[in-house]
């Protein structure tokens, strides 16, 4: 969450790694409670099954 | 939500984020660098635009160093978090940095530090 905003890309982008999952909130919702979480489609199908889109 | 995408787009630049990632890192040596030549026990850590002020050795010196901030017009939290925002400049950045080294001298004079 809080390293969301070391770089466009987060601090996984400066050291290269792309994860299974990630998160952002904060300042993603302009100062509203916000949240908000995905990942690859294998792991994301068994919480959406059906909802994924590429 | 359309504020948040809106400032995704215009302000949070690629541009904007590496300089304001670039201050933080800037802040975080320059306090170090200072409390180290002033043989003062506070440090900030983090990364980027995100640090914390370490040393004070119980609740009630951080108290001591938040509210010689406050006093001094910064707002860092008792925990000793501090984070930059896009509106942050250099010369408050400059600012805060002797803030903190002001602070750890008196936390320091009376005990407070590890």
């Amino acid at each position: 969450m809080q390293t969301s905003r070391l770089s466009v890309g987060g601090r996984q982008a400066l050291l290269g790694i792309t994860p299974d999952m990630t998160t952002v909130g904060k300042y993603y919702g302009g100062g509203f409670a916000f949240g908000a979480f995905g990942g690859k489609a294998a792991i994301m199908d068994m919480y959406a099954r059906g909802h994924t889109q590429s | 939500m359309a504020a948040g995408a809106a400032a995704l787009e215009h302000i949070l630049t690629p541009e904007a984020l590496e300089k304001l990632n670039k201050l933080g890192d800037y802040l975080r040596d320059k306090v170090n660098a200072d409390c180290e030549k002033r043989g003062l026990g506070v440090r900030l850590t983090g990364l980027g635009s995100v640090n914390c002020i370490q040393g004070p050795s119980s609740p009630e010196a951080k108290r001591l160093m938040y509210f010689g901030l406050i006093e001094r017009g910064f707002w860092a939290d008792q925990r000793g978090t501090c984070v930059l925002n896009l509106t942050t400049t250099q010369e408050d950045v400059d600012a805060f940095a002797a803030g903190v080294v002001e602070v750890a001298e008196l936390v320091q004079s009376v005990g407070g530090l590890v």
